[in-house]
């Protein structure tokens, strides 16, 4: 079973990541192992810092250790706008209101949902250390019609 | 692996154990179309009396200019805040419930600007209906 439990099948509920996941869809999380390096743009899981017994939280990464993020719909990372394919346009750039200002830690990612008006995220609840990751979602199974493999951007 | 562990494993697939949240502590009703309406209604509002003053006087030249202002800025919040509602709140599915959102909002962007540039109370009022219009859509997918 051990290559196996380097996979956990997970069920996704919530608004947050829209339109890159919707509620019900089924993914699959490969387990973080010690040589696991994430990347921007990387679907991860990890428990809510907040709250040690809490739900299993899904986001995505925007930032990169040791960068400067700010961050309000839009980010920018040591300055510069971010671009964001994934979020297909659907960001308003009206609001630019920065917030969450953060140099990240050495071992920390700053992690957003893609659907930036109703996401509870390192805006909120700081930075994620890399130790409390549990995963990457690496596919999304079902439904059917919408299986396939969680794009990696950079 | 026996039959009912493969069972097992397949039941574990299609419903798996384990939840993960795309987290949101702020509750969706933190979008409400009440003060879209309340601009438009603002909108008239201050179209009306625009229509019942005479700005003949100093001070009823002053009066004016800020029943003006207050048009100008309410007709630009209505078109802000149908936006955000439009953009942030619906969703696909929605959209097939109501086809005509798309028009709809259109049809308020432009009849918002058509308040700001003008003078007429009937823009004022079409606002305001359209607003409402609008409102009822939103509510429809929250019941």
């Amino acid at each position: 079973m051990g290559a196996l439990s380097a996979w956990m099948p997970v069920s996704f509920q919530g608004d947050s990541m829209r339109p890159t996941l919707i509620p019900g869809d089924r993914l699959l999380v490969k387990r973080s192992q010690s040589d696991t390096k994430y990347q921007r743009g990387d679907i991860i899981v990890f428990r809510d810092p907040r709250d040690s017994s809490g739900p299993l939280i899904i986001k995505r990464i925007v930032g990169l250790p040791k960068e400067s993020i700010r961050a309000s719909r839009l980010v920018y990372v040591n300055g510069q706008l971010l671009t964001e394919p994934y979020l297909e346009g659907l960001v308003d750039q009206f609001d630019g209101s920065a917030r969450g200002v953060n140099r990240i830690g050495n071992t920390s990612y700053f992690v957003m949902g893609d659907n930036r008006s109703a996401s509870t995220d390192s805006r909120d609840f700081g930075v994620i250390d890399e130790s409390k990751i549990f995963g990457r979602a690496v596919l999304r199974y079902l439904p059917i019609a919408r299986a396939r493999k969680l794009k990696r951007y950079h | 692996m026996n039959f009912n562990q493969i069972s097992v494993a397949l039941q574990r697939i299609v419903n798996p154990e384990i939840t993960v949240q795309g987290h949101c502590d702020v509750p969706c009703g933190i979008y409400d179309p009440k003060d879209a309406q309340l601009a438009a209604e603002t909108v008239e509002k201050m179209m009306t009396l625009m229509d019942g003053i005479d700005a003949g006087s100093k001070a009823t030249r002053n009066s004016f200019i800020r029943y003006v202002a207050a048009k100008e800025l309410h007709a630009e919040k209505v078109k802000h805040e149908v936006r955000i509602i439009w953009g942030d709140y619906f969703k696909p599915e929605h959209l097939e419930k109501f086809p005509d959102l798309h028009a709809k909002v259109w049809q308020i962007m432009k009849t918002a600007s058509a308040c700001r540039q003008g003078a007429e109370v009937t823009d004022a009022v079409n606002l305001r209906q359209q607003v409402d219009e609008f409102a009822d859509m939103f509510w429809a997918t929250k019941s």
